[in-house]
């Protein structure tokens, strides 16, 4: 009976400890430098289009007027005036720092959030069309106001973002039709007015992640409504960037004054795997947040490094053997 | 036959006693004496950077480090040869963190204002470089280094507080006309000015290097080293920061500097690098801003000026401090294979001499290895920082002074 317990015993922690091993994720971090000057480099927006090329922009700022650049594998980076005429551009806001907006999934409409939280819409050649003022205020904050930095979509185009006490709203960008939703990105009492949207990735099945300035992160379903709670994967605050790539979530948090770590949730076996501070291949840590993060058609992450020297940088993930 | 003997034996005579007072001439250049003052080991376990200054008062104030407990400034009276503990980070602070929350380090440069006030500023030691745990991990996390100002004449010392959140503070110059402290955080290399006048800090970004020394020119603008090939400035004119492209002119290939000292008319930065082959020299009337490189502002011109080491030597060694002497020279050790040897470079001849392999008085067998920082009095005499380390009998974390050694002729 002792030697089929023993060996029982033996069997079940191999394949735990084999389990475990398949756990442990690789992380591969290039820099990729950008050809523009000190305080010029401080990529905040990433897309890609239908032919592969990606294109970022740079905000101004006391040092530099506004920046548009594409990005090629094999030409490098070239900055470019304007985007195509089948892409709206409407300068005030995609080089305003201060405001959170996106495209809508036909590129023919800016949807923004303004300084006072206001759902703006902007058409070409329009002037911005006001729909619904969504943020809170935040106690005890000179500029209180609860804006979200981020938007989610859904597989249909319609786009999500939460405004007071963490509440979700859902837009139609065709219709401009704006939902108040039940649910609520996930706080502890009294914090509230701090659940804002950081980011946030759709993943292949549909199901958006969110990512809170207080750190925590949830899956909402569009369809149901449903929004989970998965927790806190770091001691910080903040979520920075979160991409969906290989059935998993990648994130980068931390707060601007700490330092960011990287990682993973995996929706199943709904485990955070946590990764630590972001290294390059030569082992140098990474000390400035990271803006915006994107996954490109061939599977690759892209994103940018803020601040005066602000870079490019590709992640590589997978599970080592 | 007799007179061919009596020849032969007076040439053989005198080539004897030319070639040994030859190798005595040759012994006697080889070595440069330097009094041995080591710091009190209450006040540190065995180092400390380049945390060191001669006051107006002419006594040296020596940073020290003690890792995973409080640092201290002392203070070495060149008079009485006795040392008075200035500062105790931690007593004055009031703050008992441990390990990597500790302020552990008085790692900048010592700063004289003009009416004497010495300034000194405290970082993080017992590092963990790569994960960091003290940014979000650790409950406690480490504060953020204070600024302290110590008064001489009344003996006052006032903490001016935390620059940055929960980083450190290196570098170290000083605008004694505008009344500017520049620093830059660790590990996050941002460039901070403390406005002294209005106890005020402004940050200005990163710098992309870690510069242990940094010079000010005699137009008040700071260098440093930044990314690789770049000498970062910062323009109190403008209030900006550029990052110049450096250029070389001369022999070799460019190694970032560790040591950078301003000249006597402040228009040059001499440097050398860990390991460096050359002595630098970068003439600050050549910086240009038509870029050349697309991620840069401008551009700077360096000149290897010379071999950082001696002849006799086949390769460099550790160059990890330097100072500017009294006659303009630019004075740095070179440790070689575990000899230390005393270099400098004299911009008026353009030359690199070695001064000798430095030794102790009265303690023939010790070894000064590691300077970490050094600084010249109104008299020449250089005073240099030691570790605690040697190549045999370890030397203990001492001030070494070589007496008058750059004094003006």
């Amino acid at each position: 009976m002792k030697k089929v317990f023993f060996i029982t015993s033996f069997i079940l922690l191999i394949a735990s400890s084999l389990s475990f091993c398949e756990g442990i994720m690789k992380f591969d971090l290039d820099i990729i430098n950008i050809p523009f000057p000190p305080y010029q480099r401080n990529v905040t927006k990433l897309f890609e289009t239908q032919n592969g090329l990606i294109y970022g922009i740079i905000p101004s700022s006391q040092s530099c007027s506004g920046k548009i650049f594409y990005f090629d594998r094999n030409a490098g980076i070239h900055q470019i005036q304007r985007l195509g005429d089948d892409v709206v551009q409407v300068d005030s806001i995609i080089f305003n720092p201060d405001i959170t907006w996106t495209w809508d999934k036909t590129f023919k409409k800016i949807i923004a959030i303004d300084a006072s939280g206001t759902l703006v819409v902007y058409e070409k050649n329009g002037p911005g069309k006001e729909i619904l003022k969504i943020a809170g205020t935040r106690p005890f904050e000179n500029q209180g106001f609860q804006i979200s930095r981020a938007f989610a979509s859904d597989t249909h185009g319609n786009l999500y973002t939460a405004g007071k006490n963490g509440i979700l709203f859902k837009i139609n960008p065709e219709t401009l039709e704006v939902r108040k939703l039940e649910a609520r990105l996930p706080a502890i009492k009294g914090r509230e007015p701090w659940a804002s949207l950081d980011a946030a990735t759709t993943g292949s099945d549909g199901i958006i992640y969110l990512g809170t300035f207080d750190g925590y992160i949830a899956s909402f379903n569009p369809e149901t409504g449903t929004l989970v709670n998965l927790g806190k994967p770091l001691r910080q605050q903040r979520i920075q960037a979160l991409v969906f790539l290989n059935g998993v979530v990648f994130g980068i948090g931390g707060e601007p004054d700490g330092l960011a770590r990287w990682f993973v949730y995996d929706p199943l076996t709904r485990n955070f795997q946590l990764g630590g501070t972001l290294k390059n291949k030569e082992n140098r840590l990474i000390y400035e947040p990271v803006n915006t993060m994107i996954v490109t058609k061939e599977g690759e992450i892209i994103g940018s490094f803020s601040g005066r020297l602000g870079c490019l940088f590709t992640i590589k993930i997978g599970k080592e053997k | 036959m007799n007179g061919f003997i009596q020849k032969t034996y007076w040439i053989f005579v005198s080539v004897f006693i030319f070639t040994i007072a030859g190798l005595t001439q040759q012994y006697k250049q080889q070595y440069i004496e330097c009094e041995m003052f080591p710091i009190p080991e209450s006040t540190h376990n065995g180092s400390g950077y380049t945390a060191i200054e001669v006051g107006k008062d002419g006594n040296i104030y020596v940073g020290t480090a003690y890792y995973g407990s409080s640092a201290h400034l002392v203070r070495f009276n060149v008079r009485t040869l006795k040392w008075d503990d200035i500062i105790d980070a931690h007593k004055i602070t009031r703050e008992t963190g441990t390990g990597l929350d500790s302020q552990s380090k008085f790692h900048a440069k010592i700063l004289v204002d003009a009416n004497g006030i010495i300034w000194a500023a405290t970082k993080q030691g017992n590092e963990n470089f790569i994960d960091r745990p003290e940014f979000g991990e650790n409950s406690t996390g480490y504060p953020g280094g204070h600024l302290f100002s110590f008064d001489p004449k009344t003996n006052q010392v006032i903490d001016h507080g935390i620059l940055r959140k929960q980083e450190g503070i290196m570098g170290g110059s000083i605008d004694r006309k505008r009344r500017k402290l520049y620093y830059w955080s660790d590990p996050k290399q941002h460039f901070l000015i403390y406005d002294i006048e209005t106890g005020s800090v402004k940050d200005l970004g990163t710098i992309g290097g870690s510069p242990r020394y940094t010079a000010i020119d005699w137009k008040g603008r700071v260098f440093g080293t930044g990314r690789p090939g770049i000498i970062w400035m910062y323009d109190p004119e403008t209030d900006k920061l550029y990052d110049l492209f450096v250029k070389l002119e001369g022999p070799g290939q460019y190694k970032d500097p560790y040591v950078m000292v301003s000249s006597l008319d402040g228009r040059k930065i001499f440097a050398c690098a860990i390991g460096g082959e050359y002595v630098m020299e970068f003439d600050l009337d050549t910086i240009s801003f038509a870029s050349e490189t697309s991620d840069t502002d401008g551009s700077i011109i360096c000149r290897h000026v010379g071999k950082s080491y001696p002849e006799n030597e086949k390769k460099p060694g550790d160059q990890h401090a330097g100072v500017l002497g009294k006659d303009g020279c630019f004075y740095f050790p070179n440790v070689i294979d575990k000899t230390p040897y005393l270099m400098k470079y004299n911009p008026e001849d353009g030359k690199v001499v070695c001064l000798g392999i430095i030794t102790v008085k009265g303690n023939p067998d010790l070894r000064p290895l590691y300077a970490q920082g050094a600084c010249t009095t109104s008299d020449g005499t250089i005073y240099m920082k030691f570790i605690s380390a040697g190549g045999g009998k370890q030397m203990p974390y001492s001030i070494v002074r070589f007496n008058k050694l750059s004094a003006k002729r």
